[in-house]
């Protein structure tokens, strides 16, 4: 079963190994139609369900709304969610104000 | 998202976690660089998703560290089939034994073709051929080198010019050319006899030609003995037209001549000869590369001398060749047998030796006529000799 670990850490390295420059540090966020939402940065999922979705990003909170939503991919620094997406805010924790 | 493409080959599980702190163990699996996908809401606090099959071990401790639920739905992937496959012995030995079927077909020899055999000696060639272990349905392993057994058949056979035996894969292609054609192209050509040695001529039998001499002449080499050209006898010339008709007529024949060698001989008084008295042990290896595998060998007798000879057998798979090497090493009983005999004796020997090298050297057609000793000594446990041979060859 080692030389298996092996192969399959080859084909599964984490994310983390290309740590990303102070440019990407600021959060890049995808929408693709109205069914899939990328965001690429540092996040915390603080919220999950099929109605709404919370992400804490650094410089603030993204909350997703609509239905039928399902985390396509989760990996430390990348999200893909799918789903109907209905609305997104931007929340500022600091002053909590929703945008 | 190219990153978890390779699920499906390396393997995943689909997994389901319940219980209160599912979003503790989402963000837990985020920190430890667990990779997750297609994560779906069932409840409230229950979740399914899949992961990577080597991250399950820590995702099953994770969700025991929190007091989750945690179950496994599917175990999926190709290479974990493989190996769930190859931990099944009854599919292992199935497949082991399948190879060894195919491979032990494909060092059988399956089909041999002919070119260039007479009708003649193609029952006789098929009978050399399976003597020395080539028939179809022989395995290739027990057959000596190719080179061996055209060597074999070419001194069994005489009628033989050539013969080249070919290995394609499973099959072999015999080539053979008869002697009859090499000498009919040969013996077309020859326009005129020319005295290859210096010497008396004792006898000649000329077939076809004008013979230039005549028996008891003394004849020097590169002289002309017998020639096909009309102009060597008639050096006035008569008709012009006639003397070119003449010009073409080709020679056949043989002029016997005495011929005299003089020979050096040494040979020792105190002799070691060495033979091989029959008994013989096989050694067999495999070999890749400058890499050897022993066969074991139940055949433990001793030799106190031994003469070994090693033959090379390539191991091939379908038509391709394997890097593996079978080595047959036979090992025979070597006999030395010490003996001293006295210098009458020893002399004998050595005229005898230097008589039939010398004959051998210069043809079968050759007689012994007469040979005298020059001169003799005994020195250093040697005895020398100079000989004066007189022998009767064909010198054409």
């Amino acid at each position: 079963m080692n030389i298996m670990n092996k192969v399959m850490r080859k084909f599964t390295k984490p994310a983390s190994d290309n740590e990303p420059s102070s440019y990407w540090m600021k959060p890049t966020i995808t929408i693709v139609g109205k069914s899939e939402i990328r965001v690429d940065q540092q996040y915390k999922l603080l919220s999950f369900t099929e109605q709404e979705i919370i992400i804490q990003l650094q410089s603030g909170s993204v909350q997703i709304v609509g239905a039928g939503f399902m985390i396509k991919m989760m990996y430390i620094n990348e999200i893909i969610i799918k789903g109907n997406i209905a609305g997104i805010h931007f929340i500022n924790d600091m002053k909590g104000e929703k945008k | 998202m190219t990153r978890n493409q390779a699920y499906k080959l390396v393997g995943y599980i689909v997994f389901t976690v319940e219980g209160e702190h599912v979003m503790r163990f989402l963000q837990m699996c985020q920190q430890h660089y667990i990779p997750i996908w297609d994560l779906e809401k069932e409840r409230l606090n229950r979740i399914t998703c899949k992961a990577y099959y080597k991250d399950a071990k820590r995702l099953k401790s994770l969700a025991k560290q929190m007091d989750l639920a945690f179950e496994t739905s599917i175990v999926n992937g190709l290479l974990l089939r493989i190996v769930d496959s190859l931990k099944k012995k009854a599919f292992l030995f199935s497949f082991l034994f399948s190879f060894m079927v195919l491979f032990a077909l494909s060092n059988i020899v399956w089909t041999i073709t002919y070119s260039g055999v007479p009708t003649n000696l193609e029952q006789n060639l098929e009978k050399q051929l399976h003597k020395h272990g080539l028939y179809e349905g022989a395995f290739s392993f027990n057959l000596v080198s190719l080179d061996v057994i055209q060597h074999e058949i070419l001194n069994e056979m005489p009628s033989l010019l050539y013969i080249g035996i070919e290995k394609k894969g499973t099959s072999y292609h015999v080539a053979v050319i008869e002697k009859l054609n090499e000498k009919k192209a040969e013996e077309n050509d020859t326009k005129e006899l020319i005295a290859k040695k210096s010497g008396i001529i004792e006898k000649m039998y000329v077939t076809s030609g004008i013979s230039l001499v005549s028996v008891n002449d003394y004849v020097k080499k590169g002289d002309i003995l017998v020639s096909g050209d009309e102009r060597k006898l008639e050096e006035d010339g008569t008709d012009e037209k006639d003397v070119k008709e003449r010009e073409e007529m080709t020679v056949e024949g043989e002029v016997f001549a005495q011929v005299w060698y003089e020979v050096d001989v040494e040979t020792p008084l105190h002799i070691e000869e060495s033979r091989l008295d029959g008994e013989r042990k096989d050694k067999y290896t495999l070999g890749i590369g400058s890499f050897v595998l022993p066969i074991p060998n139940y055949n433990k007798r001793i030799f106190t001398d031994e003469f070994t000879s090693v033959d090379k057998e390539a191991i091939y798979f379908l038509k391709w060749k394997t890097p593996i090497q079978l080595y047959h090493k036979s090992i025979y009983n070597k006999v030395t047998l010490e003996s001293e005999k006295t210098v009458e004796k020893r002399k004998q020997k050595a005229i005898e030796v230097a008589l039939n090298d010398l004959l051998l050297k210069t043809g079968n057609k050759t007689e012994l006529n007469t040979y005298y000793i020059l001169h003799e000594t005994v020195s250093n446990g040697k005895v020398k000799l100079k000989l004066y041979v007189n022998l009767i060859e064909d010198i054409t």
